[in-house]
């Protein structure tokens, strides 16, 4: 009997998120998405603050690695609001969208 | 799904109660608020009992206490094989430990809260002639259940219950954290996967610093969980962790110290909780408050 197995791990890529990014997600439960900061950014989640439309009210969501492998989220992200990046499920690819970013104004 | 639709599905999808009861359209004799009559063609013929007929009323109640009532009442032909007593408890048990989740609300969770057995005399109506005239005992039992609403306890940010929530879950990634873990419609707690939920009993102002506003966070945990051995070593491991930890860290990274902890292991897990905390958190004024003069008395004698 083996003791021991190899396992393959989604996993967040650090150097492509980082604290403070704009990110924008919705979940597909959601009516809705919502977009905030990432305050804490982990291999396997990032948590997003985010304001839920009450004054002085800061809330948090937690976009699991696992769940977004699984094509449970839409994601969208920045990290200076030129190149916006999306996170296609279907594709597990993320890449700046067209006719997005790349224009320095 | 709302939650009237969600009491069907639970309770029709029970299949050690389903086979205990009477068929109607092929489906299990399950009915919300009253049942069809004899002469209905879903019966097709057949035994119209053991049935089970359920209703329920929500109504505005203080928290932790009922927020309505679910009354399940089964039917049965005294005459036949089938007895109350053998299919109470499978009604007692499909509804036990389990939380519906409507799609719009809190999730809910039933407490027993009595079963009162009677005794009705059934009259049966003659297929064609619209007269009464036969007439048989039926026996049943009322099973009434206590509706617990489990609202959402996020506040804001720092938010002691979604500290705690994390804290929780990180010690005990298996378990499905109410407020923190996405929620199925229809979730049971079991040995395996344990529901756990923080609740935020209250917040008061401790102390005050130039840079921060302290408070004393009082939350109390509910382990549920069908095991009581397992509520019991859950609510200790917890409890112990706080106690050795000293504090959980909060999502804005900000410490909250475990001020005074109490585990209760008697007490109600569905209303009361079993572990209480207070926990010491500090609001960042971000800015130096500015000093304030206060109490001034002038003197001109």
């Amino acid at each position: 009997m083996m003791l021991l197995t190899e396992q393959t791990k989604v996993s967040f890529d650090l150097s492509a998120v980082r604290c403070g990014d704009v990110l924008w997600g919705k979940h597909r439960t959601w009516k809705d998405g919502k977009a905030g900061f990432v305050s804490a950014a982990a291999g396997d989640k990032l948590v997003v603050q985010y304001h839920p439309g009450i004054g002085n009210v800061t809330n948090h969501f937690v976009v699991l690695a696992a769940e977004a492998a699984a094509g449970e989220w839409e994601i969208r992200w920045s990290s200076d609001m030129l190149d916006v990046h999306s996170f296609d499920p279907d594709a597990a690819d993320s890449s700046p969208e067209e006719g997005e970013g790349n224009e320095s104004g | 799904m709302n939650l009237d639709e969600l009491i069907y599905v639970r309770i029709s999808g029970a299949e050690e109660l389903t086979r205990h009861l009477a068929r109607y359209s092929g489906l299990p004799a399950v009915f919300s608020v009253s049942a069809p009559e004899d002469n209905q063609g879903g019966w097709e013929g057949q035994a119209q009992y053991p049935q089970v007929v359920y209703s329920f009323d929500l109504q505005a109640d203080g928290e932790r206490k009922s927020v309505g009532i679910l009354t399940v009442s089964l039917l049965c032909r005294n005459a036949a094989g089938e007895t109350p007593e053998e299919i109470v408890p499978e009604i007692k048990r499909c509804l036990r430990d389990v939380i519906l989740k409507p799609a719009e609300g809190s999730p809910y969770c039933f407490a027993w809260a009595g079963t009162d057995a009677f005794e009705v005399e059934h009259f049966e109506l003659e297929h064609f002639e619209l007269e009464y005239n036969k007439t048989e005992l039926l026996v049943g039992n009322e099973i009434r259940f206590d509706i617990l609403e489990y609202p959402s306890q996020e506040t804001t940010d720092p938010d002691p219950i979604m500290a705690a929530n994390k804290y929780i879950k990180e010690l005990y990634p298996e378990s499905l954290i109410m407020g923190y873990d996405r929620m199925e419609e229809i979730t049971e707690a079991t040995p395996e996967k344990p529901v756990i939920y923080c609740r935020l009993i209250s917040a008061d102002k401790s102390e005050e610093t130039n840079t921060v506003a302290w408070m004393d966070g009082r939350i109390a945990v509910h382990i549920l969980c069908p095991d009581s051995g397992m509520r019991i070593k859950m609510a200790a491991a917890i409890s112990n962790s706080m106690s050795l930890d000293g504090e959980i860290i909060m999502l804005d990274h900000s410490p909250m110290f475990i001020k005074r902890l109490q585990t209760d292991y008697k007490s109600d897990y569905l209303k009361e909780g079993q572990i209480f905390i207070t926990g010491h958190y500090g609001l960042l004024r971000y800015r130096a408050k500015p000093h304030k003069m206060s109490a001034v008395r002038a003197d001109y004698s």
